[in-house]
């Protein structure tokens, strides 16, 4: 979760733009950071997929089921953002002062090793994607109907959509982490942390469990030694004076620091919950409430960092925690709803205020419906022609190349309004999809025309015109723009 | 996550802009405020919608993307899926722990991968094939359902007929 916004590739490196689409976050869309893999092949920041399983125990990218103790690092990734940042930095540098000559180089060297290492390792399923996708950022547009005569015999393709599921020889979980986990087991904490986040729904509905039984023992979160629950705070001051020598020593051993438990906090005390507050270096000023959510982003961020080789200690976090507090504080105060409705509205009160607010911002969806508008008009004009060509080496190409990222987005996309999506979901989220770190503008643009495709009420027409339509820029954005989404949508026959 | 979700929002506001998608055009109800935004939606070809301009606001909650937007049509639109106050009631829209039909499934709930551009692919195909097996608005889920080519053909087709008139006064 980088916090900066990088400016944009220059045109001339265009043809890396999906290898920065590949290496960010489907979350927080930021470049990885400590990047986390599930047991599905997909990536995401630590902090980012950790808060979302505080919501929700799944993959967020194919909905498979999975808790915390799935996650495992993917350094790789995360060497690969740090040197592939430095290296777009670089380039750009390069463009500025040379234009014409110097950034192709490096791109095409790249482009021509993907093929041979395709399917060989995790890493190379990255590339290929980039070199399949570099393709696509020629005017050439994919949909789904094209790659349609690879999957014939695809069992899978219940639904009729072009899945092209890539099976991935799994890689050895890196047992380190596990293995250091077994190798304590003694902490109550720990044990706590394990069945709860395994069943968050159960610990927010008060589920009694032995396991929240007080807690006699508590693991400093510096050094991760346990000890016991009066003294911790004065273990803490002992641990952090002696700081960097210890953390040195430590670190030839293991570095590795432990997850904070998730707590039950209705189970918690206001007493308690100050308590743990003080440990971690937190305000204990406010309501139950926001000592609660205090303490719940500490632990979110506290945890990720124990993903990290380089984890920012318990006060840079405790100093990052308060900073997010107060920036969400000023929003909450700013913020003012647009319309105020009320339970028992009546339909007329209703359209009055619906007719207000189109009166008071007329001016701005007169700019929306002219944009609109254009869009659509441009769309007519698209030459036809050039699509029937494009439709075939659209097919050629998906033959020829493995559709990671397609496979991966089809499922959350594959919303089901009126019950026709429902099968390629499940399939997807079933079986072991892909490598890909994330998705990308290949698999939003053939997904969407998955979700207009099946649902579309219209007879074949071939004559459709978006479908062909290019544009330039290669980020995930833009490609979907390509679908047909209004025009007429291309069928099966 | 509240600074991450300013982010992100501005940051997809910016795509679109640069490349922006066809079938919906979206802004900023107030340029300080990225929580806040206005859309248009055009009715799907093919569609008893097809031609309207639809109004329509999206509220993000401060979490985005952990939790979802609001959106909410304030132009009228007679859609089993959308409440006589405009409130679109589609599964994706709905928050992550609750499931108020009780059939949902996982991969058509909320995820914190969609955008302002999937939200607004999902409301487009909701237009083209409404579900009357959670309507939100029952009364034209009854019409759809047993004469969709009657009286509800005829309500939609008034509501693209005012979208359109007000679209280009
Ligand atoms: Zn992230
Ligand atoms: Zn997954
Ligand atoms: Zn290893």
């Amino acid at each position: 979760m980088a916090r900066h916004v990088e400016p944009d590739l220059p045109p001339s490196l265009a043809c890396l733009k999906n290898v920065d689409t590949l290496l960010r976050c489907p979350i927080c869309f930021d470049f990885l950071s400590i990047s986390m893999m599930t047991k599905c092949s997909h990536n995401f920041c630590s902090l980012c997929i950790r808060k979302f399983l505080s919501y929700k125990l799944q993959c967020p990218v194919c909905n498979m089921q999975m808790t915390e103790q799935d996650l495992r690092n993917n350094r790789l990734l995360d060497d690969l953002v740090a040197n592939f940042q430095a290296a777009r930095q670089e380039l750009s540098k390069a463009h500025f002062e040379s234009p014409p000559i110097s950034p192709k180089t490096p791109a095409s060297a790249v482009k021509c090793k993907t093929p041979r290492e395709r399917g060989q390792k995790p890493s190379s399923s990255i590339m290929s994607q980039f070199f399949q996708k570099k393709s696509r950022t020629t005017p050439n547009k994919e949909t789904h109907e094209d790659a349609q005569p690879c999957n014939a015999s695809d069992p899978y393709l219940s639904s009729g959509k072009a899945q092209h599921l890539v099976i991935v020889k799994e890689e050895p979980i890196d047992v380190e982490d596990t293995s250091t986990l077994s190798l304590k087991p003694v902490k109550e904490e720990h044990t706590a942390s394990q069945s709860f986040s395994g069943s968050f729904q159960a610990a927010h509905s008060l589920s009694p469990s032995k396991d929240m039984k007080p807690v006699i023992k508590v693991e400093c979160p510096v050094c991760s030694v346990s000890v016991a629950q009066h003294f911790i705070n004065k273990h803490l001051d002992t641990c952090l004076s002696s700081g960097e020598k210890k953390e040195s020593l430590r670190s030839s051993f293991s570095k590795k620091r432990h997850p904070m438990a998730k707590l039950v906090y209705n189970l918690l005390s206001v007493q308690e919950l100050k308590r743990r507050l003080k440990e971690c270096h937190l305000s204990v000023q406010g309501s139950r409430d926001q000592l609660i959510r205090r303490h719940q982003d500490f632990v979110h961020i506290y945890n990720a960092q124990c993903d990290s080789l380089n984890p920012k200690s318990v006060e840079e976090i405790a100093k990052e925690v308060e900073a997010n507090e107060k920036i969400r504080n000023q929003l909450q105060g700013k913020t003012k709803p647009v319309m105020v409705f009320s339970k028992n509205q009546s339909e007329k009160e209703i359209e009055e205020m619906h007719s207000n607010y189109r009166k008071q911002h007329s001016s701005d969806f007169s700019r929306l419906i002219a944009q609109v508008r254009g869009r659509l008009q441009a769309t007519k004009q698209a030459p036809v022609k050039q699509e029937v060509k494009e439709q075939k080496e659209d097919a050629r190409e998906s033959c020829s190349s493995d559709q990671f990222s397609e496979a991966n987005f089809q499922s959350p996309l594959a919303i089901r309004v009126e019950g026709v999506e429902a099968d390629a979901g499940q399939v997807a989220g079933g079986i072991e999809l892909s490598s890909s770190p994330t998705f990308s503008d290949v698999s939003i643009s053939s997904s969407i025309s998955d979700i207009f495709g099946p649902e579309s009420s219209s007879n074949v027409d071939d004559s459709e015109r978006t479908a062909g339509q290019k544009r330039p820029s290669g980020s995930r954005d833009g490609d979907a723009a390509l679908s047909p989404v209004m025009g007429k949508r291309r069928r099966k026959t | 996550m509240t600074e991450q979700s300013s982010l992100l929002l501005r940051k997809q506001l910016a795509e679109l802009n640069k490349n922006p998608v066809e079938g919906f055009s979206a802004g900023l109800v107030d340029d300080d405020d990225i929580y806040q935004w206005e859309v248009v939606v055009m009715g799907p070809q093919d569609t008893l919608f097809e031609g309207g301009f639809f109004k329509a606001t999206l509220t993000f909650p401060h979490d985005y993307p952990l939790r979802p937007p609001k959106m909410k049509f304030i132009s009228e639109i007679w859609h089993p899926n959308v409440a006589k106050n405009g409130d679109v009631c589609i599964s994706i829209l709905h928050e992550p722990g609750e499931d108020k039909y009780g059939y949902e499934k996982p991969e058509e709930r909320w995820l914190p991968i969609h955008t302002v551009e999937t939200i607004m692919i999902s409301v487009i195909s909701m237009l083209a094939d409404p579900n009357s097996d959670s309507p939100a608005n029952v009364d034209a889920a009854k019409e759809w359902r047993e004469d969709p080519t009657g009286d509800f053909k005829k309500k939609v087709a008034r509501c693209v007929r005012r979208s359109q008139e007000m679209a280009f006064d």
